[in-house]
């Protein structure tokens, strides 16, 4: 029951981050007063120009406006659009109809319209009308005929090999497992999944292969099959020109997967990318919520204190609640305090799947309980440890301290035989090489941000060849110019002589 | 046409409005209830009348009496025509300026007579058409008024900062001491307590607002927020020996506590602050409506800083001995400075086993290195947007 909710959370999550608000919102500024149907006709124009020109970014601009478009769309927009595309094909056609919902008034010719190559459909608006109509069903909440649906939507794709398609096949896959997992039936997918990966990296699709990628990686952990999921990232590459989005999400599951074995380090790593590279738009909103719980965990289990500012942002205010708890408990650590928010937040917890995770913080909230006394007292006795700490017993508190100074917790020692703990004088951070690590993260940060954005230039076909035309230009203006001036210089000695 | 203005301020409204709304002051709402009707009664206010009646947290304590009500709503609405016929007379014969003017007394008089809704409307008005900076200000003060009656901080923020610049640009030094004032008031409200003990221990010489609130509340709130803020050699100077201060601390009983608060602490007696300083939280903290939400943090930090004093002097001190100076127990000294220690708040550590205290210096160099890293990471963090933002803006084309 849980974990159906959470799928659901995760989903719309998945949804919404995939359309470029900003983009959305423009067009449809400037371009106000358009009706569905023509932003249709609009996007298949595009594509059929992108096929013609095998220009993938026409496809990108036409898939970003499809979502706006898609919440638009109605059953008689859809059907216009059926019985105009598909008139060649009758019973596809009728198939089609009876999905929406619409009388199949047989052969009405008025609408019929052939287009360009007469009886046949170009592949790649054939599966843009697919999508589309795919998406009206899921936002329907058809969910068991669009998964029968879909089924052979996906069938006829593999049948093609165009690559003006991929970008269209990734969003249908992305649909595909979207109506699956309503059904709780995506352990059906994997198997399909996994081969269409194969096939796109084959075929260099990057785009289909890093969709697959993140999905198949979604639907191991939604299974709980972390050791799986850890073997399909290390046997797999990801393609760093995919977009945008699919690198954002293939971060989360990477932050996800290390996080579950324990590799804080490397999680946070993916985390923060993800957070920074995050398109902050209200579409992203619930995705952002997911990165950012599982970032603070992620955080607190490493020893360090999230920001406040991060619980103070107005979008996550109420969500980050139990986790501000959380933190505030790990904080001070005060080890009652984190079992009443752990207890009272349980539902919570668990629903963001996070509830194990934060299990393991128990450990933190001691060590830090720990670290703070090691701060305040230069000598304690194992009693007052064990008082303050919480525990059940001195002989506790001794292994306690003694596991915190063997994992470099804190830096003391014990002395058995008086039954005190003595920790050392607070070391100058400058004699170690933690600032020089510090640094040298950050340098290379920087520099991986510089290489990124030079990369991200684009250098139109032909523009230097005008710079050249100017060049040449300016040598032939030069030219004239010095024989006028020869001219001139010619005149005076004319006249002298 | 001027109307004799409101004798009880504004902040002394809103704070018995505070006393009486608030459950844990239950022995001050009598009092509240005396104020606030004294004040309705003498000066007409209907529309504070009507909000204290609707108002669910104190509905229950006022008995409402709706002939009351209307008869002080007639006499309001008889003042307002004599207002409206000024603003005519001024249209038909004289010139802008008069009938600014006479819109400025009568939003002036929604401002006396607590009226929010209208009043803030005819601001707007008049602000709007007026051209003189000077009219402008005024007009904005009327509005920080009207807010500062329903404590409405949020406004009174956003009014301040709108207010600002035009003071910058034409406001002569009655309206700078004026938004001194307000301003101190606003920023102790919201936790600022050395912006406002700035403001306040500079504007007590010339104060002149008391429509806002009373001089020894000015003073009151200076002191308080400058105990907390200035360093010993400030307090010793702007606090303990101002003749402002000194003229209006001891002459007050109710300010006895806060006196000797803060001598207590200036002069070494610790145990006599800590006893002081109970009071202060008791008589002064708890039941003001702008330091109520601080006073745990007020307290605590005024520990630290007694502490931080008496450590100043010392390379080690027994803890028995630090406990009988502060007139408490070893227990409660060893655990307030234990939860001060880790945060870097008191430069010492604590060795239990033979009760003594160690003070250190802090360490200047890894504090810059940490700030370093922290605010480099902040900065990385908007790079990194920057960039997403610049490549969709590439991938767009």
């Amino acid at each position: 029951m849980i974990d159906d909710q959470r799928d659901m959370q995760v989903d719309s999550v998945n949804q919404e981050e995939n359309v470029d608000s900003g983009e959305t919102k423009q067009n449809t500024v400037t371009e106000v007063p358009r009706t569905v149907l023509q932003d249709v006709e609009a996007n298949i124009a595009a594509l059929m120009q992108a096929t013609k020109q095998r220009d993938p970014r026409l496809v990108y601009r036409s898939l970003r406006t499809t979502s706006n478009i898609c919440h638009r769309l109605n059953a008689d927009v859809l059907g216009q659009l059926i019985k105009k595309y598909y008139s060649f094909d009758n019973s596809l056609k009728n198939e089609l109809l009876e999905l929406i919902d619409m009388p199949q008034n047989g052969d009405d010719s008025s609408t019929s319209i052939t287009n360009g190559n007469g009886n046949t459909i170009f592949p790649e608006v054939d599966m843009y009308l697919q999508l589309l109509l795919s998406m009206t069903l899921y936002y329907n909440e058809k969910y068991e005929v669009g998964a029968e649906y879909i089924k052979k939507v996906i069938a006829r794709l593999q049948s093609y090999d165009r690559r003006t398609l991929d970008q269209i096949a990734a969003k249908l896959y992305f649909y595909y497992i979207l109506f699956f997992e309503k059904c709780n039936r995506s352990v059906e997918c994997r198997n399909t999944l996994l081969s269409v990966h194969r096939t796109a990296s084959l075929r260099h699709d990057s785009e289909t292969q890093a969709m697959v990628l993140t999905l198949l990686l979604r639907n191991y952990i939604q299974f709980n099959l972390y050791d799986q999921a850890d073997r399909l990232v290390s046997k797999t590459s990801f393609l760093t020109n995919a977009s945008n989005n699919l690198a954002i999400r293939y971060q989360y599951y990477l932050g996800r997967i290390r996080a579950i074995q324990l590799d804080y380090t490397t999680a946070h790593e993916h985390l923060v990318s993800a957070i920074r590279k995050a398109p902050n738009t209200v579409y992203a909103v619930q995705f952002l919520e997911a990165v950012y719980k599982l970032h603070i965990v992620v955080q607190l289990l490493m020893g360090e204190i999230p920001e406040r500012r991060i619980f103070r942002q107005k979008s996550l205010e109420k969500t980050l609640v139990p986790y501000l708890r959380i933190s505030q408990a790990v904080r001070i650590g005060d080890l009652c305090a984190f079992t009443d928010a752990l207890s009272k937040y349980e539902a919570e917890f668990r629903f963001d799947g996070l509830y194990t995770l934060i299990c393991r913080l128990r450990h933190t909230v001691i060590k830090t309980g720990l670290r703070m006394i090691s701060l305040s007292y230069s000598r304690i006795s194992l009693r007052d440890v064990c008082i303050k700490l919480g525990l059940d017993s001195e002989e506790s508190a001794e292994y306690i301290v003694a596991k915190g100074i063997r994992d470099g917790v804190i830096d003391a020692s014990i002395d058995h035989s008086n039954a005190f703990m003595a920790s050392n004088e607070a070391m100058d951070i400058y004699s170690t090489e933690q600032p020089q690590q510090a640094f040298h993260e950050r340098i290379q940060f920087c520099l991986a941000l510089h290489n990124d954005s030079i990369k991200s230039m684009r250098y139109p076909m032909d523009a230097h060849k005008s710079e050249l035309e100017g060049v040449e230009e300016a040598r032939r203006r030069m030219d004239k110019e010095m024989a006028e001036a020869d001219l001139d210089d010619d005149e005076p000695d004319l006249g002298e002589f | 046409m001027t109307e004799k203005a409101r004798t009880v301020s504004d902040l002394t409204i809103s704070q018995a409005i505070f006393e009486l709304s608030s459950p844990f002051l239950e022995n001050k709402s009598q009092k509240a209830l005396d104020t606030l009707f004294s004040a309705i009664r003498d000066h007409d206010l209907a529309p504070l009348y009507k909000y204290l009646s609707e108002n669910p947290k104190t509905s229950a304590s006022i008995d409402f009496d709706s002939n009351f009500l209307n008869s002080m709503i007639k006499k309001n609405e008889e003042k307002l025509a004599e207002f409206d016929k000024a603003i005519e007379d001024a249209q038909e014969l004289n010139g802008e300026h008069e009938i600014l003017e006479a819109m400025k007394n009568k939003a002036d008089y929604y401002t006396n007579i607590c009226d929010r809704e209208r009043g803030v409307q005819l601001c707007d008005e008049t602000f709007e058409r007026a051209t003189l900076t000077g009219m402008k200000i005024d007009v904005l003060f009327s509005k920080i008024r009207l807010a500062y009656v329903y404590a409405d901080m949020r406004v009174v923020g956003q009014l301040l900062e709108k207010l600002k610049p035009l003071i910058e640009k034409g406001g002569d030094w009655e309206r700078k001491n004026r938004l001194k004032a307000y301003q101190g008031i606003y920023l102790m409200s919201i936790r600022n307590f050395s912006g406002a003990a700035d403001l306040l221990l500079d504007c007590m010489s010339t104060f002149s607002s008391t429509e806002l609130l009373p001089y020894y509340d000015v003073v009151r709130y200076a002191v308080i927020s400058g105990a907390i803020s200035l360093d010993r050699v400030d307090v010793k100077t702007k606090i303990v020996d101002s003749p402002e201060v000194l003229a209006v601390l001891p002459q007050n009983e109710s300010m006895s506590s806060l006196e000797a608060c803060i001598n207590s602490l200036y002069l070494c007696d610790y145990s006599g602050f800590f006893r002081t300083l109970a009071d202060v939280e008791v008589n002064h903290l708890k039941c003001d409506q702008f330091l109520v939400a601080h006073y745990r943090y007020y307290v605590r930090e005024m520990r630290r800083r007694a502490y931080a004093q008496l450590l100043e002097s010392y390379r080690a001190l027994s803890i028995d001995s630090m406990a009988a100076s502060f007139g408490v127990s070893v227990d409660y000294i060893d655990r307030d400075l234990a939860s001060f220690i880790p945060d870097n708040k008191l430069n010492c550590v604590i060795d239990r086993v033979n009760g003594v205290v160690f003070t250190n210096r802090p360490d200047e160099k890894n504090r810059q290195y940490q700030e370093v890293v922290k605010q480099g990471d902040v900065l990385l963090n908007k790079l990194q947007k920057y960039q997403a933002t610049v490549m969709r803006g590439a991938f767009k084309v």
